[in-house]
């Protein structure tokens, strides 16, 4: 299993009340596996998402990256693991405003100290895989959207990690750039074989998943609204 | 990682170049600072060394304060056993004896108190600067040179006819008619009322005396004082001589004063312009790093560890001190040039005559400026760049 929570829990102290933001939270994931995590805002997918990144820590539980427990490994493990078998892809992209796209997927590769040959060769392929290479020295502010999200992705891919996790990806667009995000993401978690998990509100993203889970206050939910712990589907690739 | 320092500080432009001239600014101020502090070092080396040579070697009692050196000669024997010594040193240039003796010069009309400092002509090294008629020559005898004001209150001028009375080195007077020869400036009105310089061997006559009070060294260069100092005291314990040696830095009191004057003015200087460079660029690098958490938050996110966001923030002030501190010495050094261009003199307390205004633009006086800068930068760094490394990366990503 490449990744796997148990009995996962977070909760936020706000002044004298205790904000339970997820609970008691059982959720697996395969190699591979493309799976979206619905729910209305403030249902907790953002912090379970940071949980299953390992950029937060649960209250309790634990999360288990291939097969490895990680609540109690010291930031510096943690930093490694997200750096190789982790990417993250952000809401509003989060691109380095100093950087070309051509360094801002660069940028991992550098902390994993790669080779100048091999680095370039890494960035222009995964430029090229999300049709960007013909802009990879633009700045973020000189790219549109869409084409942000798309650098943001191929950072994301640049360590090639196992894992691929995405936070509202498609928020920012508008539909049609969306739909090709999410696209391009469907095509490069079937090509790859990099497991992709996506938190989002919209039902229209949760149809390139092979599986969708929804969250509610905080807890998953089955597709028919019951208590479950993970979340079985059928592949509904568009086609 | 410099790449992305160099960026880093060139994101908000306007307070970069703030930060830069603060920095600019004070590094130009202390390398000026520094390079005329410099300057003055190296006229009071000259000064000094010519005055006192780099070395001298003596009885120790010679250079007591209350001391009569008289008592305590180098004797005819021991000045072999020197030269023998001093002959087997490569770097000692020449050397050659000196004799002080006190007394009273004057006219039928009037007299006054003198200081007489006796050399070899053929060693003398002109100390003072000639005003009038000429420097003593090898082979004279009853000659004497004066202070300027000296001459003045005496109303003597060279060719004119002096009778000098002094006391033996048995404490019996002798007294002798000499000729001036000329007149000199020392720079001080005091040395001009009261210094005279005579050849050594009509000093040795009117002391009856054949020893030398010390001996006065000069070296091919004065970086070699402390080498051969040390090789020379070696030598004469090895052959018995019961003298020691004295460089011309322990010589100088005067140069030792002023490096200790001038070192604390500068040390002040550096404490302000830190100072002020800390709390600048502190502000700046606060800010900055507080508009770029969530950036921050996004490169730990994706696998960078506190300590490198640590080590690539604190690059960033490296980048800026190093950057301001170049812009600095750029600056300095054209003013400098300019400085040294304008060809100023002043005049200082004390002194008689003017000396030049001007600064020695050197690495050795740029370097200490330049690590002030790096060094302020760098802790004006430290706090900001140890918050940021440990943001919440949660808390962080989600900074608007």
């Amino acid at each position: 299993m490449l990744l796997q929570t148990e009995s996962l829990n977070k909760e936020y102290r706000t002044g004298a009340e205790v904000v339970r933001a997820v609970r008691s939270v059982n959720l697996a994931v395969d190699t591979g596996d493309f799976l979206a995590i619905n729910g209305p805002s403030g249902s907790g997918k953002t912090t379970l998402l940071n949980l299953l990144g390992l950029i937060d820590r649960p209250t309790s539980g634990e999360v288990f990256l291939e097969g490895q427990a990680t609540s109690r490994l010291p930031d510096r493990v943690l930093a490694g693991l997200r750096l190789r078998r982790i990417g993250m892809i952000f809401q509003t992209f989060n691109l380095i405003s100093v950087l070309s796209a051509y360094e801002n997927v660069e940028y991992s590769l550098l902390l994993l100290r790669m080779g100048a040959a091999e680095r370039r060769r890494r960035v222009m392929e995964l430029l090229d895989a999300v049709d960007l290479a013909h802009l990879a020295h633009r700045r973020p502010e000189q790219l549109s959207g869409g084409q942000r999200q798309r650098v943001g992705i191929a950072r994301a891919l640049a360590a090639r990690p196992a894992l691929v996790l995405a936070d509202e990806p498609t928020a920012n667009l508008d539909s049609e750039t969306s739909q090709k995000v999410m696209q391009l993401m469907a095509e490069l978690n079937a090509r790859l074989g990099v497991a992709f998990v996506v938190v989002t509100h919209d039902p229209q993203v949760a149809q390139f998943a092979r599986r969708t889970a929804y969250l509610r206050d905080g807890q998953l939910q089955d597709e028919t609204g019951g208590m479950s712990g993970v979340q079985t589907g059928s592949a509904r690739h568009p086609a | 990682m410099f790449k992305l320092a160099l960026r880093g500080i060139l994101r908000n432009r306007r307070r970069t170049l703030i930060s830069l001239a603060v920095i600019g600014l004070g590094t130009a101020a202390l390398f000026l600072t520094n390079g005329y502090i410099e300057f003055t070092y190296l006229g009071l080396e000259q000064m000094s060394v010519n005055q006192t040579g780099h070395l001298q070697v003596a009885w120790p009692q010679a250079w007591e304060e209350n001391g009569d050196g008289q008592q305590h000669l180098i004797t005819p024997v021991q000045q072999k056993v020197l030269a023998g010594i001093l002959r087997a040193l490569p770097q000692v240039k020449e050397y050659g004896g000196t004799l002080s003796l006190a007394g009273l010069i004057g006219t039928d009309r009037q007299s006054t108190a003198f200081v007489a400092e006796a050399t070899d002509p053929a060693f003398a090294h002109d100390p003072w600067l000639l005003e009038d008629g000429m420097q003593l020559m090898p082979g004279d005898q009853e000659r004497i040179l004066i202070g300027r004001l000296m001459a003045k209150s005496l109303g003597a001028k060279p060719g004119d006819w002096l009778s000098l009375l002094t006391a033996t080195a048995d404490g019996a007077y002798n007294a002798a008619s000499v000729q001036v020869r000329g007149t000199f400036s020392t720079g001080t009105a005091q040395g001009d009322a009261r210094l005279a310089m005579l050849p050594l061997s009509f000093a040795q006559r009117l002391l009856n005396t054949g020893g030398i009070e010390k001996l006065i060294i000069r070296l091919d260069k004065t970086e070699n004082t402390a080498r051969v100092a040390r090789e020379l005291a070696r030598r004469m314990k090895k052959a018995g001589l019961p003298l020691v040696v004295k460089t011309w830095q322990e010589l100088s009191t005067f140069y030792r004063q002023i490096r200790t004057m001038y070192g604390a003015i500068f040390g002040f200087m550096s404490l302000i312009i830190f100072g002020l460079v800390f709390f600048s660029v502190l502000e700046v690098m606060t800010l900055s790093f507080f508009e770029r958490m969530r950036e921050l938050g996004t490169i730990m996110a994706i696998g960078t560890t506190r300590g490198q966001v640590f080590a690539q923030l604190l690059s960033e002030g490296a980048v800026l001190g190093l950057c301001g501190g170049i812009l600095g010495l750029a600056l300095g050094w054209l003013l400098g040039v300019g400085l040294n261009g304008a060809n100023l003199t002043y005049t200082p307390p004390e002194m008689n005559m003017p000396v030049p205004l001007a600064v020695h633009l050197s690495a050795g006086a740029a370097w200490p400026p330049l690590v002030i800068a790096l060094l302020s930068t760098l802790a004006s760094t430290i706090y900001p760049a140890w918050r940021a490394a440990r943001l919440s990366i949660v808390e962080a990503l989600h900074h608007v």
